[in-house]
């Protein structure tokens, strides 16, 4: 985070020091502390309450998918695996309990099989967390493939102008005239039993227009900034001044668009699976699971509630992280209320 | 501004050309068509995979193949798909389809949308804000697909065991009520006490409707009958020129009013043209009402108020308008509620088949076919309309020329509706525009899960088969629709906001 002194001054006078009884200060303009831009960011950050809950909750969901049956060759602390079949217990239902005993309920217990069994007694918790380190691994790389292709040729085509910005902006508005669920799903079907990773890098690829524009845009405004006219006046190169001195500027832009990706990769990855033009078995994830059990709804409607909540609770964490994000990377936003 | 629009449309020319060529060149890479045939035994075999290779051109490079496809679009022919069936053909019945799901669901999630959104900015950080803010970034969070077959496994079929014997329970009456006081007591500016008035008395009027029409069973033959039609022209009337002029001012309201008053005596006197009209005689009647209200407003607007009375006046005749329709539709309920069984809300394909009916019977007949899908597209589509209405408001609010209107004693209506709505649209426009191009291929997930054959048949047909020309019409329509949509709004931009076309 570059610290330069015009905005430092004017964004912690923007930002009153505490959220309450700030009025007065703020009408006298005294009391005004100097912090560092990402001091006021981390600050205004935390005080989004959306934020924070989104934060907890979607660490809570990567604990439980990765600590619960482990990822590779660690084991988690669930003994079951999402492979293995078994005997039905009791038509498979889920046997997870959260309510009290003194309310009248069977108590707080997991329970043999707390999301239930499949029609061939395969685990389902397990199923579903297995599931879910897939979906949160996909969108996860989606989201640094689209991020680094987007900044990569917004960058350049802001930076440069003339004719590279003009084929890349072309280029850019091919991908953006082919529909997401059509150009990903015919590339899921090319790269079809080639495993996972290698499906998120291409849907990546097919999600990185949103980032270019809006990186180009801002590196369209900051390139006629005095600083770069100075660097580039020492004969500063032109990666250098990218990356050293432009880029570094546009970081709140490219996190926030880079978490409304990863939101938007989860409900991408699920829908394009559930069409079968996704993730294929042997994989499994959130999306297939939901297209596997999808005619069992009205015998074993747990097999497709469970991964349900997971893909709203993933795409809503995150929603709301980036939501708290870009109120915290918005110089203009103040929230004081009155 | 005729130079900006000629460059833009050559441009957008040369990207969709780009566009074909990657998506049939993805196309034709996708599965081998020949798989089902290499499979025949021997002697039907080779004949079998020469007529498809014969038919898809296989031998030639796909180079050759793409230029022969592009040649034969330019003449508005787009080919024969695997089994030599014409695509073009296909390609129509599918559009259509697609075009009845998705209209409707559309015009509802933006008007609603919007709505929300402009009120949701007007009340910024109050208990209404925060909570549509949370169901709109929940809505936005919704898989739709999943959303969908939930709606279809249990809104559908327990509406519809339902209306078999269709009383509702007190407890749902108290939550409904509820509800809707909460949400009008949060609407209301004042103090304490007229919030808590506003809340009570919404509270109570709700309870009180929805008891009597449960113990009157007018859920199972519903209507609305002269007078309600009478008392909602008349709110009608008044919520318009509201808006539209405030109340303070005699003939906008005046010419609203009349507007309603003829609006239901016609509805009495038209009865029987009513009973089973035609398409076009309800277009008609539709312009006729455009027509009269219009020229209701211009005569008693006078020189003075005709521009606020003229759209005060016409706005009000087609909100009677569209009452009265309801009306006729609501009537024919139990009819054709009988006719399919008493099962109204169908989850699977466009309509049911060979149905005959009159013209409401059979505009039920679509109505309950479309419902689930709108529902859920509205539902998934609502919030980012919402969202981007509240921060454009927010953010024209903070300008000082709306201050300096404050200021100068204009009413909060007049600030809201001339200088905040206006300026505030202006993104939304465009994002609109944008949002209806890539809703074609959207729609698909919605197809799939209730079953509707249309544009996404063509799409699955064309990948199931590794044949490339359904795909390329599916694409032909839905990359067209992002790419013709993605210049109207740049272009609606430019002419909205000068300062970008003068750059």
């Amino acid at each position: 985070m570059t610290r330069n002194a015009d905005s430092g001054v004017a964004k912690s006078q923007d930002t009153p020091p505490d959220d309450a009884g700030s009025g007065a200060a703020v009408t006298h303009g005294m009391n005004v502390v100097a912090r560092s831009q990402g001091q006021l960011v981390r600050r205004r950050f935390l005080r989004h309450k959306g934020a924070l809950a989104g934060m907890v909750l979607f660490f809570l969901v990567v604990v439980l998918a990765v600590t619960s049956i482990g990822a590779g060759p660690i084991p988690g602390w669930w003994d079951k695996d999402p492979s293995t079949t078994g005997s039905v217990v009791g038509e498979g239902r889920p046997t997870l309990s959260v309510w009290p005993g003194f309310l009248g309920g069977g108590g707080v217990s997991l329970g043999e099989h707390p999301f239930g069994q499949d029609n061939v007694g395969r685990d389902y918790f397990a199923l579903t967390m297995r599931g879910a380190q897939v979906s949160l691994l996909i969108a996860v790389i989606v989201g640094l493939v689209a991020t680094l292709v987007g900044t990569v040729i917004g960058a350049l085509a802001g930076y440069f102008r003339g004719w590279v910005e003009a084929a890349l902006m072309r280029v850019t508005d091919v991908v953006i005239a082919v529909p997401t669920l059509l150009l990903a799903g015919l590339i899921g079907v090319i790269v079809a039993g080639k495993g996972v990773v290698l499906f998120a890098i291409f849907l990546g690829l097919c999600m990185w227009t949103q980032i270019a524009r809006l990186v180009r845009g801002e590196v369209l405004s900051l390139r006629e900034k005095e600083y770069v006219e100075a660097a580039r006046s020492v004969g500063t190169s032109a990666g250098r001044i990218i990356f050293k001195h432009i880029l570094p500027n546009t970081v709140g832009i490219i996190i926030v668009s880079a978490t409304l990706t990863i939101a938007g990769a989860v409900l991408t990855e699920s829908a394009l699976s559930f069409l079968n033009l996704g993730v294929r078995p042997p994989d499994t994830s959130l999306g297939r699971l939901i297209t596997d059990y999808r005619t069992a709804l009205s015998v074993r409607p747990w097999l497709f509630y469970w991964p349900g909540a997971f893909i709203i609770a993933i795409a809503l964490s995150v929603n709301f992280i980036g939501d708290g994000l870009r109120d915290a990377f918005d110089p203009r936003q103040t929230r004081v209320r009155d | 501004m005729l130079v900006f629009i000629a460059r833009r449309l050559f441009v957008s020319i040369w990207v969709f050309l780009a566009s074909t060529v990657v998506v049939f060149f993805l196309a034709t890479r996708i599965r081998d068509p020949l798989a089902e045939a290499r499979q025949l035994p021997d002697g039907a075999r080779e004949a079998q995979m020469a007529e498809i290779t014969e038919r898809m051109g296989l031998d030639d490079p796909v180079i050759v193949r793409y230029l022969n496809w592009l040649l034969d679009v330019l003449t508005g022919d787009l080919g024969v798909d695997r089994q030599g069936q014409q695509v073009n053909a296909a390609l129509e019945n599918a559009f259509t389809a697609t075009l009845q799901l998705i209209t409707g669901a559309t015009v509802l999630a933006i008007v609603i949308g919007i709505a929300v959104g402009v009120v949701s900015a007007l009340r910024q950080y109050t208990a209404l804000d925060q909570t549509v803010t949370f169901v709109a970034f929940v809505c936005f969070s919704l898989p739709l697909f999943w959303v969908g077959t939930l709606l279809k496994q249990f809104l559908a079929l327990d509406f519809n065991d339902w209306l078999a014997d269709p009383t509702i329970s007190p407890v749902f009456i108290g939550t409904i009520a509820l509800i809707v006081g909460l949400a009008c007591g949060s609407l209301v500016v004042g103090d304490r006490r007229s919030r808590l008035t506003a809340f009570g008395s919404a509270t109570a009027a709700m309870a009180v409707l929805l008891a009597v029409l449960s113990a009157t069973g007018w859920f199972a033959d519903p209507g609305l009958g002269p007078i309600v039609i009478a008392l909602t022209a008349l709110g009608g009337a008044l919520g318009f020129t509201t808006l539209v002029s405030g109340l303070e001012w005699k003939p906008p309201l005046q010419a609203a009013l009349i507007t309603a008053g003829v609006g239901v005596v016609a509805s009495l006197a038209l009865r029987p043209v009513l009973k089973d009209p035609e398409l076009l005689t309800v277009v008609g009647l539709a312009l006729l009402t455009v027509a009269i209200s219009g020229a209701v407003g211009w005569f008693l607007g006078g020189e003075l108020y005709r521009r606020a009375a003229v759209p005060a006046s016409i706005l009000t005749g087609l909100f009677a308008g569209a009452v009265i329709f309801t009306d006729r539709m609501l009537q024919s309920f139990a009819d054709y509620s009988d006719s399919v069984g008493g099962r109204p809300i169908s989850t699977i394909g466009a309509e049911t088949p060979n149905y005959q009916g009159t013209f409401w019977e059979s505009g039920l007949d679509s109505a309950g076919h479309l419902a689930l899908p709108t529902l859920a597209l509205v539902l998934v589509s609502l919030a980012s309309y919402t969202r981007y209405t509240r921060a454009s408001m927010l953010e024209v609010m903070n300008q000082d020329y709306v201050r300096t209107g404050r200021a100068k004693g204009l009413s909060e209506r007049a600030v809201v509706t001339r200088h905040v709505l206006r300026n505030g649209l202006i993104p939304i426009t465009t994002l609109v525009a944008y949002d209806i191009g890539t809703i074609v291929g959207g729609a698909v997930l919605t197809e799939e899960v209730f079953g509707w054959s249309a544009m996404g048949s063509l799409l699955f047909q064309g990948i199931e088969q590794g044949d490339p020309m359904p795909i390329m019409a599916f694409f032909l329509v839905a990359g067209g629709a992002i790419v013709v949509f993605n210049m109207i709004a740049d272009i609606v931009y430019a002419f909205l906001d000068p300062r970008i076309r003068l750059s």
